[in-house]
């Protein structure tokens, strides 16, 4: 039973992970930048979903607060990440990332710096019983909402017309222009949804970590070693890694509990190591 | 005798020589010796990154590891009133090693891949020094480790301490320094600057870049070495990749990539900002992060950038 | 002993043989060129005789000695050099210190930790003369980055002379240049030919024909032809694949 409940908690875990991973993926691809800022949309989705929640409930809460921080996207695309198109990806990196830590200051100035509790909705605040199986209703909650993103990113790029020209300006952004859309409206856009999702994955997370300034930037390392992991471009191999992720962090408890961080690393060395386009990916812009 | 006046190495060995007699920043002895091991630090660094174009982000690890690798030497084998050089020897032993493991395996890769297996690397580190509480102590780290005498100077004063710190920094500093600007210097610079050609002049790039990350491992886990001897304790959360970030943003921010002097002056600014700034103002890592991200969006090269096209213009 | 001695060497990318089972011999005589129309697989072939690619199947010996499968900086010691037809230089680099990179390994003063490398008389002096013979010792303290795209040219074929090679492969010197600059690249490689064996693979027509001893035609990644210049253009093969189309 006990395995069981830790395989779920990896899956859900995983699902939460890959959505991150999804709009990082995205933007890296459409943009060529590797965005570390994306780790302060998902701090920001779960600090405004925190203050506004009490007051206008909780699923309003969870369209506004990703609506808000996909407006901060929208501002950071503009003030800094369209500074470093066509440049060196990692130069890109380390500007996001000083901007990141920068932002990531501005919420411990603003919000504070104590850790705040966010409770599950009262709707999904039970477990579930199947025989003597018990299991978080909110868990099943989160995995669901995390499941409808990814499902809805990987449609959107599939079956819409703009998303197809998305999924090619992600081999070659060359395409895009060809295909007759604006690249530099495309990367706007990209990175607005980019932001919404990071920002929902923040709130499905606050109940579970609890909000904290920091939250963000231990979820953004694992999150972009899932996009090599799973091959750039690819939202199944985004989806896979994220899953094998998410499944180790939880399970390796049951193998070596004190060493159970250092695990995925090791899974994603490896892969990235031996597998340099990852599990599903194709040649890419980073190589 | 003129050219020697002209070097700028000089005035800063001559600055940090009368430091512990700057008014105000003089008082602060341990940041004048932190500011020296980062030096170190941060121009070993440089090696790589601004040398021979390898973006590590793992530098972190073979700093933290030297500065386990002091603590335990001196603990299990010199033990109080013991040696204070097999601390420093076992820290950079430790640093070249893990350097040179790290670096055999990927000495292949390129760009971000290279940058993401450090990163693997140094969180693996991170997670064995932080939860193997047999060896290093886990969360509680290391500590009982005491300054004693060396060469019969008493290194409890934090002034002499400053300056053995002060000589291994002078001594470092030249020597990277002499192999930047060497045959071996220039080789490096080939492998960065265009590793095709440089393989069709005869090089071997693969093996230069897995000789350049394990020395400057050795300088890392020399500056590591001394940190643990000045904060008489070792902690894990020095191996965090992000304290690797902060190598790699004060090393562009100084402009180590057009510079040899960039790692100084970007240590500088961050070291001075992360025990001043902050006693000023809680916050000041905003203040450093948006600073870091105006002065790269502007001057792409960093401040030395900047101060060399100056030079340029000029001439 | 010929100078290349290739054997069924076959490479593939994807379903499509860019070189599908070519053997020749390359005997020495002046220069040779390598020809064929667009996608004749000519770039493929120069690639894999300097050990840029691997080959999928085959063989090539240099001289009787195996080079099929070695690196780049392997196959520099066998005496084999080349040049880049996209100009591969040194950019943050003088043009001395581009030449310089060359002849301290050359010179096996590569791996110096402490000693200066722009205070090597000797390594200096052989840069110098390598600039001397092409006529680029004027500018030999100007930024690799700053001269004119003819000299770039000149200077991608003067490290390449650094390894002491004994033979040459030229890909597309011409590619780019005016007809001036055309014309002062032949000079130099004719004169390169009197001490070493050059092969080059190129587009423009008169030059091949005006300089050429020995001319390779590849077509869809197999040899048409192989001869004397005069035996080549009268070819009807290589007309009707190559020059028919330029004649007609």
């Amino acid at each position: 039973m006990l395995t069981l409940s830790l395989f779920l908690n990896g899956i859900v875990l995983g699902l939460v992970y890959a959505a991150v991973a999804l709009g990082f993926s995205l933007v890296l691809g459409v943009s060529g930048v590797i965005n570390f800022a994306h780790s302060i949309t998902f701090t920001f989705g779960a600090y405004f979903f925190w203050a506004m929640y009490k007051h206008v409930g909780y699923l309003p809460a969870m369209l506004l607060a990703p609506a808000a921080v996909a407006v901060i996207g929208f501002f950071v695309e503009r003030l800094v990440i369209r500074r470093v198109y066509g440049q060196d990806p990692l130069f890109g990196l380390l500007i996001t990332l000083g901007f990141a830590m920068g932002m990531e200051e501005l919420i411990r100035m603003v919000f504070g710096p104590a850790t705040h509790n966010v409770d599950a909705p009262s709707f999904a605040n039970g477990v579930i019983i199947f025989g003597n199986f018990l299991y978080s209703q909110y868990r099943l909650f989160i995995a669901l909402v995390a499941a409808i993103m990814v499902a809805a990113v990987w449609l959107f790029t599939e079956k819409s017309r703009y998303g197809t020209v998305v999924k090619a300006g992600m081999f070659n952004s060359e395409m895009v222009g060809a295909l007759g859309h604006d690249l530099y409206k495309m990367r706007i856009w990209i990175l607005v949804l980019g932001s919404f999702i990071a920002g929902l994955a923040g709130i499905l997370a606050a109940p579970i970590w609890s909000v904290k300034s920091g939250m963000g930037s231990s979820i953004l390392m694992p999150s972009f070693l899932i996009v090599l992991m799973g091959g750039l471009g690819s939202i199944p191999g985004t989806l896979v890694a994220g899953l094998m992720v998410g499944i180790t962090l939880s399970m390796g408890v049951l193998v070596a509990p004190r060493f159970v961080d250092i695990m995925p690393y090791i899974l994603m060395g490896l892969i990235v190591y031996f597998w340099p386009r990852g599990l599903m990916g194709q040649q890419n812009i980073i190589e | 005798m003129r050219r020697l006046l002209k070097d700028p190495l000089l005035w800063i060995f001559l600055v940090f020589a009368l430091y512990p007699a700057i008014p105000y920043i003089g008082n602060f002895i341990s940041l004048g010796s932190e500011l020296l091991l980062w030096f170190i630090f941060t121009l070993s660094f440089n090696l790589c990154l601004g040398q021979t174009g390898l973006p590590s982000f793992g530098h972190g690890a073979f700093y933290g590891l030297g500065s386990y690798a002091a603590a335990i030497t001196y603990l299990k084998l010199s033990g109080e009133g013991g040696g204070f050089l097999a601390p420093l020897v076992g820290g950079i032993v430790v640093g070249t090693a893990a350097a040179g493991l790290l670096g055999w395996f990927i000495k292949d890769k390129r760009g971000v891949y290279f940058a993401m297996l450090t990163v693997a690397f140094t969180q693996v580190c991170f997670g064995i020094c932080w939860r193997w509480d047999e060896v290093t102590g886990g969360e509680a780290g290391l500590s009982g480790i005491v300054r004693t005498t060396f060469l019969g100077i008493d290194m409890k004063n934090l002034h002499n301490f400053y300056y053995l710190c002060f000589v291994v920094f002078v001594i470092a500093a030249l020597i990277i320094r002499s192999i930047s600007r060497s045959c071996f210097g220039l080789s490096l610079q080939s492998v960065r600057q265009n590793h095709i050609r440089s393989q069709y002049l005869g090089y071997n790039c693969n093996m230069y870049k897995f000789v350049v990350y394990a020395l400057s491992g050795a300088f890392a886990g020399l500056s590591g070495a001394l940190y643990c001897l000045l904060t008489q304790s070792a902690f894990a959360d020095i191996l965090d990749w992000s304290k690797s970030g902060d190598v790699v943003m004060a090393t562009l921010l100084g402009g180590g990539t057009v510079s040899f002097y960039g790692p100084i002056v970007g240590s500088l600014i961050f070291i001075i900002c992360k025990n001043l700034l902050s006693s000023l103002w809680d916050h000041w890592l905003f203040i450093y992060g948006m600073s870091f991200v105006i002065i790269l969006c502007l001057f792409p090269t960093g401040l030395m950038g900047v101060f060399k096209r100056r030079a340029a213009s000029k001439a | 002993m010929s100078l290349f001695k290739i054997t069924g060497l076959t490479k593939r990318f994807g379903a499509m043989a860019a070189i599908n089972d070519v053997s020749v011999n390359i005997e020495h005589g002046g220069i040779m060129s390598i020809i064929g129309p667009n996608g004749a697989g000519k770039t493929t072939f120069f690639n894999l005789l300097t050990g840029f690619i691997k080959p999928n199947a085959g063989q090539i010996l240099y001289k009787d000695q195996d080079v099929t499968r070695l690196k780049p900086y392997q196959i520099i010691k066998y005496g084999i050099s080349r040049s880049f037809q996209v100009v591969s230089l040194f950019e943050e680099m003088t043009v001395l210190d581009n030449v310089i990179v060359g002849t301290q390994r050359n010179m096996g003063y590569m791996n110096r930790l402490f000693a200066r490398y722009d205070r090597q008389k000797d390594v200096r002096d052989k840069a110098m003369d390598i600039l001397d013979r092409v006529g680029m010792a004027h500018m030999a303290e100007l930024p690799a980055a700053s001269i004119p795209h003819g000299d770039r040219k000149i200077l991608d074929l003067s490290m390449a002379l650094t390894t002491n090679p004994e033979t040459l492969l030229l890909d597309e010197p011409m590619a780019g240049l005016s007809k001036a600059e055309r014309l002062r690249i032949t000079n130099v490689i004719k004169t390169l030919s009197q001490s070493h064996k050059v092969i080059l693979v190129e587009h423009d027509m008169d030059l091949v024909f005006s300089i050429s001893e020995t001319i390779l035609v590849l077509h869809h990644g197999e040899v048409l032809a192989c001869g004397e210049p005069g035996t080549i253009a009268d070819n009807e093969e290589v007309q009707s694949a190559y020059l028919g189309r330029e004649v007609a």
